[in-house]
């Protein structure tokens, strides 16, 4: 669904990803693996549109994304939960999910989408009312899901989702990304914490100084040695 | 002299120009909170619109107030061009750039005025310009009313879209995130380039409103920049309701300034409150530090 | 320093022509010499602030009143020439700066909130001193009449007047070289294109502001002195009105901003340029001179958004990101 070629993605005159290539199947659930500033982010970034690469092609369902708006990449399907979730702080709950579901796809079944997401996830229907900005770390993280999947995505992007969350909730958030999947969401997320990340992908990829180091099935990436000394702290 | 019906009188003219003054700080900040541009020609187009009415009065009897209707789509479009010619190429500008084109435009919208109509200062008669409402023991003077009841209107009618329509959440979601704002779907520029062109249509409306208030004079342009901008910054950038409310505590202030103050001194008080404000309260009355 | 050798050599050869303009001119464009000279040195001077610090100070007017009022006032009351009413002018524009740095800094005021106040104190400026009798009022103060002589400020000719702003705008350059050189001026650039990392490498941002503020504005009431002696008044809006101070920012962009010979070229450039508009186009129909004359600068701005003596190397002409659906997609996504 997602395929990556050959990517190099620069900040002036600095490159800072090298020749990346990445794919994600429809179904799947791929982890990328790294430290700060391996490059996820940007890599995230300019999957959906928000950075231009110098040099590679991203394709989407076959289409290729080059030089497409972020705006048009999520008519596609592409939507992201960006790091540090990036709410709209003052604006309520119910407002930035109805933002969330804002673009042509989506729109036709908000209203029934935003009563999905209460059920889902029943404390954000508790504070519906309240500004994003006075939620708790792990209520905001839902929130931001939510969000993301009031787009209707085909392929939801997260980075770093767990990144200053409790462990309790960081479980939580994501079993509800492993249902997701189950019903048949793709995902492709990013993490530094590699042990859940590659607990509950099929697949993984592991990004050192802008470049994969190393790729594939996340359970025996797991068991690797590498993986295990310099992302897993054993 | 100190007559508490005059006192009141007073302060409601005040509310009155205030509500103009809030008209153009709303799209001032509309402006600045999405697009980051600092315009010093904002107040140059007002001066146009009102320039206009003046023509379309004296040529074609067409009364002031009538001629927003002409003014609203001639100066949406004026401000849809003029960001999409020139301010969507200074977004990544330096802003000492941006103030010295747009100081540049002052200039020249300043010189082609004083070309067409004289430096001379002129004033445009409404229909309602002599008349007087009278509630009980205090007297207005008409184009007043019609200036707040109008400017009353249209706040209720934009926060009514910012808070209610999808638009109006497209705003409030690319000025607090616009990154989050793109990779939600919306389309920023899009937001942007609209919102642009509401502020400019809103000075063709404030115009017309303020013609019976003010005199004309071409060297005026700078001079309401530089008040949309103190009422911007005391009601605190980026909040829509400070922007209304600086300017009503700005027209109000003024009027009083004027009732006590000698003539030569009174216009100080909105800049001086402009200090004060920046010295004690510098986020504003509304705004996030 | 290399490059202060060649800008001496420039500095030499222009005075040296200069000088002899007096000989060589009329009377009318000697004016027109004197008026683009005494742009120059105020441009140089608001250069300090606005172009090697980074402060768009509107607040330059206030200290060019200072020199003027005092100029005549003390001129007036007490017959004290010029010359040594510049001392207490002087000092009084120090002690005004510095109240306005700590004023503005002590909020880490974004630019546009700088600009705003200075501005805003220019008109409460304005206001207040054309409603003081004792000033002049709304007319000003005009230089007495019989003030006359080298003493007083009054040369008696255009050519002295226009020697004594020649060797002005020759010491400002000299200044200016200095400081471009020195500590301070490297300072003042290392707070205008990164704050936070200046202070964090020790820079006390707040005191290179004002060491510079108080050059520039030492400098600035002068040329206050100056301009009063050689229109023989000063009113309130010839020196406080902010829109007329607008040409020396505008010059001084320009010119190129944070250069030592930005600032003069752009005064030397534009200002016989608006001489000969208003002089040719502007005498049969007022306003087309102005017209042209604001065309010209966003013309200028346009190709050359960085000013004619840049010290950005690439110039990229912001034309070329006009009328482009790049611009359009580019600004989309803002960090």
């Amino acid at each position: 669904m997602l395929e990556i070629d050959s990517l190099s993605v620069s900040y002036g005159q600095v490159e800072v990803l090298h020749s990346i290539s990445l794919s994600v199947a429809e179904g799947e659930f791929v982890a990328l693996v790294g430290s700060n500033n391996a490059g996820k982010s940007t890599l995230l970034l300019t999957i959906s549109g928000l950075l231009n690469p110098t040099k590679g092609t991203i394709r989407f369902l076959g289409k290729p994304m080059n030089g497409l708006a972020p705006h048009q990449r999520v008519a596609d399907g592409i939507i992201q939960v960006p790091e540090r979730k990036r709410l709209f702080p003052r604006m309520t709950v119910e407002e930035n999910l109805l933002v969330g579901g804002s673009n042509a796809r989506a729109i036709g079944e908000r209203p029934q989408m935003v009563q999905r997401m209460y059920e889902t996830f029943p404390v954000l229907g508790q504070r519906r009312k309240q500004e994003a900005q006075t939620l708790s770390g792990g209520e905001q993280q839902m929130l931001a899901i939510a969000r993301g999947m009031m787009a209707k995505p085909k392929l939801l992007i997260l980075d770093e989702p767990s990144l200053g969350l409790a462990p309790r909730i960081v479980g939580d958030i994501y079993k509800t990304l492993v249902a997701l999947n189950a019903e048949g969401l793709s995902v492709l997320l990013s993490e530094q914490n590699a042990r859940i990340s590659l607990q509950s992908s099929q697949r993984a990829y592991v990004i050192q100084e802008g470049r994969i180091v190393l790729s594939g099935n996340s359970a025996s990436l797991a068991n690797s040695d590498e993986v295990r000394q310099s992302y897993l702290g054993l | 002299m100190n007559d508490p019906i005059i006192l009141l009188q007073t302060g409601i003219s005040g509310l009155l120009f205030g509500s103009v003054y809030g008209l153009i700080a709303f799209g001032l900040t509309l402006v600045f909170a999405l697009t980051r541009l600092l315009n010093f020609a904002h107040g140059s187009f007002m001066l146009l619109a009102m320039y206009g009415s003046m023509v379309l009065s004296q040529r074609f009897g067409i009364d002031p107030y009538l001629s927003v209707l002409i003014h609203v789509p001639v100066f949406f479009g004026i401000g849809y061009l003029l960001y999409r010619w020139v301010f969507a190429g200074l977004m990544e500008s330096e802003l000492i750039v941006v103030v010295q084109l747009t100081l540049g435009f002052v200039f020249i919208i300043q010189s082609a005025l004083q070309l067409t109509f004289s430096a001379d200062p002129q004033t445009v008669r409404t229909f309602a310009t002599n008349s007087r409402l009278a509630f009980g023991d205090i007297v207005i003077r008409t184009p007043l009313i019609i200036a707040l009841v109008t400017a009353a209107i249209l706040a209720a009618a934009l926060f009514w879209m910012l808070q209610r329509t999808d638009f109006g959440r497209f705003i409030r979601a690319s000025v607090q995130d616009p990154v989050a704002a793109a990779l939600m779907g919306i389309d920023v520029n899009r937001v942007r380039i609209l919102a642009f062109s509401i502020a400019i249509a809103l000075l063709g409306i404030a115009g017309p409103l303020a013609i019976p208030m003010w005199v004309l004079e071409p060297a005026a342009g700078m001079e309401i920049t530089l008040f949309g901008f103190i009422v911007v910054v005391l009601g605190g950038m980026g909040s829509f309701v400070g922007a209304f409310v600086g300017g009503l505590i700005v027209g109000v202030a003024e009027a009083y300034g004027n009732f006590f103050l000698p003539g030569t001194l009174a216009p100080v008080v909105p800049y001086a409150l402009f200090i004060l404000m920046l010295l004690f309260r510098p986020s504003g009355l509304f705004g996030e530090a | 320093m290399r490059r202060a050798s060649s800008d001496l050599l420039i500095l030499a050869a222009g005075t040296i022509v200069l000088a002899f303009l007096p000989a060589i001119v009329s009377t009318y464009w000697l004016h027109v010499a004197i008026q683009a000279l005494l742009f120059a040195y105020l441009c140089s001077a608001w250069n300090l602030v606005g172009g090697f610090n980074g402060a768009l100070s509107f607040a330059h007017p206030i200290y060019l009143s200072i020199g003027g009022y005092m100029a005549a006032y003390l001129g007036a009351e007490y017959h004290i020439s010029p010359w040594v009413s510049l001392l207490p002018a002087i000092v009084l524009s120090m002690v005004v700066c510095v109240c306005i740095e700590l004023i503005v800094t002590r909020f880490k005021l974004p630019v546009l909130s700088y600009a705003l106040a200075t501005m805003a104190l220019s008109n409460i400026a304005r206001f207040v001193v054309r409603s003081i009798p004792a000033l002049g009022g709304v007319a000003g103060l005009a230089v007495p009449l019989n003030a006359k002589g080298w003493w007083q400020f009054q040369p008696g000719s255009k050519s002295g007047f226009f020697y004594i702003i020649l060797i002005a705008t020759v010491a400002i350059v000299l200044i200016v070289i200095w400081f471009r050189d020195s500590k301070l001026g490297l300072q003042a650039r290392a707070v205008r294109d990164n704050e936070r990392a200046a202070e964090a490498i020790g820079v006390k941002a707040i005191m290179v502001r004002i060491k510079t503020g108080l050059l520039s504005a030492a400098l600035t009431t002068f040329a206050g002195v100056f301009y009063c002696e050689f229109i023989y008044i000063a009113d309130p809006i010839t020196f406080l009105s902010p829109m007329l101070f607008i040409e020396v920012i505008l010059f001084t962009a320009v010119g190129g901003m944070g250069t030592v010979w930005g600032p003069v070229v752009g005064a030397l450039l534009l200002t016989p340029t608006g001489e000969i508009l208003r002089g040719s186009i502007g005498a049969t129909n007022p306003g087309v001179d102005g017209l042209i004359y604001g065309i010209i600068f966003v013309v200028i701005i346009l190709l050359m958004p960085h000013g004619i003596v840049s010290r950005h190397r690439q110039d990229r002409s912001l034309l070329r990101r006009f009328f482009s659906a790049e611009a359009l997609r580019a600004s989309s996504s803002r960090r």
